[in-house]
Order: structure tokens, then sequence, then C-alpha cells
């Protein structure tokens, strides 16, 4: 009960603080986003906020309890900020569509789309159960949790060797010293007062599991804007969600990370950052780009911040700069674009 | 360089080996591409995902990807910059809807519902079918044959541990010192952050060097060896190798050891433990070492 109240607070701070991002990036255009990019881009936030209390704690050497006030500190200063920032740009929403045009739209169910939503239901109950038993996880080359586990009790970052329980006679390399997930999940032990295990291996993949499929339909979205396209949307969502649980026969796939790894930063970096990195370059919102290369920078040891996220970015616009050159030429040759 | 090629090809191999949706991805970004007619973002989605894929394919490029993603993570994440998952999904989805008939009628009904479980069959045969890989099981000889080990066993042992052990002290630090088998090693420092080991995971799953500096003295790997053939079938422990080896855990920084009480030759409860003062309790499955 206590960890679902949690979840639940993360989520109502993830959506006020993307909601303030967003307001601010794109002025009055944020009617044009969805919840799951409010999310999405609150949870960019809640990462950089993590960084930088992990960051403190390794290079300034304060504990663990004091980096868990100061990220407490960061969500009372970033929640304030982000409502002040709300009611000051409340008069910049842009107009929403007709509540009764879209509650008419919804409205209708078709055979088809009750078909396809069932299939997609069970088989997010099929992964939730999956997690849960907690015997799914694969363990081999990771040590989340033992790394949480010795913060809480050395009430330091990285002041003892995860793996042993003692003091470090060589050090730790800095790629693994900037990588905030170990803090982050820490902060959430602490502030929650749940075991490492039941955090790390349990309720982050649920979490992570949800933040996925909101990126998905985000991306859903992107491909099919039309409000009639609602079928073809859902029967996208229904064959990823499939996709998750076929899909996870090897080490690297999204339904691989998903349902056994899912609080690796690969897995986020795959599963949440990068189908939003797709969705927002389609849509052409590219300042929002910046917060996933930015989170994949801490969460995923990148070429110096140039991981798969500005890559993804930059083939997205090469492309799509491609398409208007081409379809300039088709112009001037006179043929039908 | 040659090596790095080497390495991406036989990477690209291992990708399509365990399951085919490798070739399900290809099938799709083929349907994608072919309608040249298609426009919008599903077609921009097509071409990138079709240029980022054959970039992960041809082994020249793939080597530079696995560059660009630093040489800490393996050849399967740079399929990341590709949306996988995602144009697998649009190719269907487009499939099916450009596909399926219009109408009422019986025989578009039924020629809807073929074509659907065909692409459904598709999916699964594609994929892993249940068949997920997990970590390797952990087998343990109990005196009669081997059992799987699970989490939930490790952590009804150290539970037992833990009375003895709570309001002790060492040098001004809580909790102790363990030295036991790989079965409860594996899951100590997860449970319980306040045990320490003579040794951690990373002697047995060599990936977890990569997140230290720290190296493993040659009598703490002479411990693991010897310790992980305790068990060994028709393996004699001798008294006395078994008293040179918990003495050397103890004068590591052992504060207590778990030895298995399957091993054949040695009971360390009938062992005259001379200078080092062992008391030895039988739990079981383990015989619990401390020095008094």
């Amino acid at each position: 009960m206590k960890a679902l109240a949690f979840l639940v607070c993360i989520l109502l701070f993830s959506a006020l603080s993307g909601t303030a991002v967003l307001r601010v990036s794109y002025g009055g255009q944020t009617n044009k986003f969805y919840m799951a990019d409010r999310l999405i881009t609150g949870l960019t936030v809640i990462v950089g906020m993590a960084e930088s209390v992990h960051l403190g704690a390794v290079f300034a050497g304060y504990s663990f309890g004091k980096a868990v006030h100061f990220f407490a500190a960061e969500c009372v200063f970033l929640g304030i900020l982000s409502l002040g920032i709300l009611l000051w740009m409340r008069h910049s929403r842009g107009k929403r569509q007709g509540a009764g045009q879209r509650a008419q739209n919804r409205s209708v169910c078709t055979p088809f789309l009750f078909g396809v939503t069932m299939v997609f239901v069970l088989m997010i109950l099929y992964q939730i159960v999956t997690i849960l038993s907690g015997d799914s996880v694969y363990r081999t080359g990771d040590m989340t949790a033992e790394t949480v586990e010795s913060f809480l009790q050395s009430d330091g970052v990285y002041q003892v060797n995860p793996l042993t329980g003692e003091a470090y006679e060589a050090g730790v390399p800095l790629r693994v010293q900037i990588l905030c997930l170990p803090t982050l999940y820490a902060v959430f032990c602490r502030m929650s007062g749940q075991g490492a295990v039941e955090l790390v291996w349990k309720q982050v993949p649920l979490f992570v599991l949800l933040m996925s499929y909101l990126a998905f339909h985000s991306l859903a979205g992107a491909l099919w804007t039309k409000e009639e396209d609602r079928e073809k949307r859902m029967l996208f969502m229904a064959i990823v969600s499939v996709l998750f649980s076929v899909g996870d026969y090897l080490y690297g796939m999204d339904g691989f990370g998903l349902l056994h790894c899912g609080c690796r930063g690969v897995t986020i970096r795959g599963t949440i950052l990068l189908p939003y990195v797709f969705s927002l370059t389609l849509r052409h919102r590219w300042k929002t780009v910046l917060f996933c290369i930015l989170a994949e920078a801490c969460v995923v040891w990148t070429l110096y911040g140039m991981g798969s996220c500005l890559l993804a970015a930059l083939g997205m616009g090469a492309v799509r700069i491609w398409q208007i050159h081409r379809n300039r030429g088709l112009r001037g040759a006179g043929k039908e674009v | 360089m040659w090596e790095a090629w080497r390495h991406a090809w036989s990477g690209w191999q291992g990708f399509i080996d365990g399951g085919k949706l490798a070739a399900l991805f290809l099938a799709a970004e083929g349907y994608l591409l072919w309608n040249g007619r298609r426009r919008g973002p599903g077609r921009r989605l097509a071409v990138y995902g079709g240029i980022a894929g054959l970039l992960c394919i041809v082994p020249v490029t793939a080597a530079l990807l696995m560059e660009y993603q630093t040489s800490f993570y393996d050849y399967p994440w740079i399929w990341s910059i590709v949306p996988f998952t995602a144009l697998i999904a649009l190719g269907g989805t487009v499939f099916l809807t450009e596909r399926w008939k219009t109408g009422t009628g019986y025989r578009s009904f039924v020629y809807n519902g073929v074509l659907t479980l065909l692409c459904v069959g598709a999916l699964v045969l594609c994929g892993s079918l249940g068949g997920r890989p997990k970590d390797t099981p952990l087998y343990v000889f109990d005196g009669s044959g081997e059992t799987i080990w699970r989490r939930e066993d490790a952590d009804a042992v150290l539970e037992e541990l833990t009375p003895l052990y709570a309001k002790e002290e060492d040098g001004g630090r809580q909790g102790f010192c363990l030295w036991a088998p790989r079965e409860i090693l594996e899951y100590a420092r997860s449970e319980r952050g306040d045990i320490r080991l003579l040794y951690g995971r990373n002697m047995w799953d060599l990936s977890l060097n990569a997140y230290s500096y720290d190296t493993c003295s040659q009598d703490r790997q002479k411990l693991y060896d010897w310790m992980e053939h305790l068990t060994d079938y028709q393996r004699n422990v001798g008294e006395a190798e078994g008293i040179e080896y918990v003495g050397m855990a103890f004068s590591l920084g052992a504060d207590c050891v778990l030895l298995p009480g399957s091993m054949q030759g040695w009971n360390p409860k009938e062992t005259d433990w001379g200078q080092y003062n062992v008391e030895v309790t039988d739990l079981g499955q383990y015989y619990l070492l401390r020095q008094g």
C-alpha cells in the first residue's frame, strides 16, 4: 500500500513537472501533447534531479542521508516552481478539442476494437505476473540490488564495494561513478521504506513497463494522428504488447529488458527514451529530445553524452531533410507528391 | 580492426540464432518500403529503420557503432538505435489494415480471422514461445541428489545466522563477514547489506569485474576453488585440509563459515580445532563454524 502511494506521488510529480517543462518549451502548443508526454518528460526531470544529488555525493563526498534530503528539497522546489509556471502561463494553454466531441469519438467500441484491447490487456497481465513473480530476474552482469543495498547500509555512495561490503582497494571506474540510477533507487527505498530487492527487482520494472507503454502510445499517436485511426493505434499497441511477451528470448531485446532486467539503464533507454525520441522527432518536437539525450547520459554510459538518443534524433532529422528535398525535386519535375 | 569486424559479424549471427524476430523485422521493413506511394511519419520511420538496421548488420559499420556506444556494452545494444519493436508493430498494423476485407459478410469475417491468426502465429513462432532464458540455475547436492537452489533458500539460511550476530560489532562496524558456498553468497549482499563477504559474485560472474578496479587475491581464489568442489562426486575431504582452509578464511577476516553438510570424508563437528577454537553448529544442510 505504501509502495502504491509512493508510485502515485512519483507519477503526480512527473505529470506536474513534465507539464511545466512542456509549457515553457512549447507555450500554447501543449494541447497537442498526450499525458504520456508529460509523464515521460517528468521522468527525465526526476533523472536529472537524481543525477545532481548523485554527483554531489560522489564528488563532494557528502553522505547518502544528505543526498536523500537534497533530493527531497529539489522535489519540493521543483514542484512549487512547476505550479508557479503553470499558474503564470495558464492563459497560453491553447484551444482544446471539445470534450463532447472527444467523448463521442471514444464511445464507439467496435467488436474489433474490443478484441484487440482484450489481447493487449491479457499481455500486460502476463507481463505484470512475470515481473512480480521475482523468478524472472536476469542477474548476470548486473549488481544494481547490491549497490542500492550498500548505499543504504553504508550511508554513502560508493563507499564500499557492493559485491563484498569491504572498502574499495583500487576504486570505481568513472563510467560507473557518474551513472545515477543506483542512487535514485536507493533514495526511493529510503523515502518509501522498502527493501532494495523489492524495489529494484519488482517495482522499478513495473514502473518501466508502464512508462514504456506510454512511450509506445505516444509513438502510435505520432504515426496515426487522426481520431478515426484509433483502431490502428490500438492494433499497434496490441502487437507491441505481444512482441514484448514473445520477444524476450535474447539479451538486448526490448521484451527481454522489460521482463527480466527492467531496472537497468539500457532498458530505460531502449524501451522508454528511444521510442519517445522517435515519437518526438516524427511530430517535430525537437526541444524535448534534448531532455531524452541528457537523461540517457545519466543512466547509460555514453560517448560523453553522445548516445543512442542523439544518433536516433540525428538520423530522423537527416531522413526528414532528405524527404523535404526529394519532395521539392518531385514538385519541380511536375510530379504528384 | 579485423577482430572488431569479426566480433560484429558473430554478434549478428548470435542475434538471429535464438529467435527469428530479426527476420520479421526485415519482412516488415520490406513491406513498408515496398509500397513507395505511402507517405507520412510511418514512411519516415521505415526509411530511418532500414538504414539503421543496415548499419547494424554490415560488420564494418556495426564495428564503428560498437566503438560509438563504447566498448562497455556488447553487440546487441547497438540495435537500440533501430526502432525494432516499433517497426514490426507498424508493419503488422499496416499489413493487416490494408489486407483486411471490408464488409460484414461471412466470407470477409473468415478471411479476416484467418489472416489475423496467421499474423499472430508468425509473431509467436518467431519469438520465444515462453522459453525465455534465465540465469543458469544453481544446483545444490543435498546428499540424495541435486536440487535447484532458489533465492528463498539462501534467505532462509541467512535468517538463521542473523540472531547469532544481531548484537555483535566488529571494529565499530555492524554485521559480520561470511564465507560460504556460492548458492548462499549469490544472494547475500542483495538481501542483507550488513553481511560482508571474503569474495563477491564477480568470482563466478566475470562481467561484474567491469564495475570495479579491485582484484581478488590468490588466497581468496583458492578458498573459492576449494569451497566449490567440496561436494564433487566421490570427493573425500581430508581433515587437515579442512582445518587449513577454514583457518585461512578466519585469518582473512571471516567471522563465520558455512560448509555444506553433504560433503564426504570429514565431519567438522568431530574435529579437534586446536588453536582456532572453533564452535561448530549443525544447521541441517550446512555446518556453521564460528571462532569462539
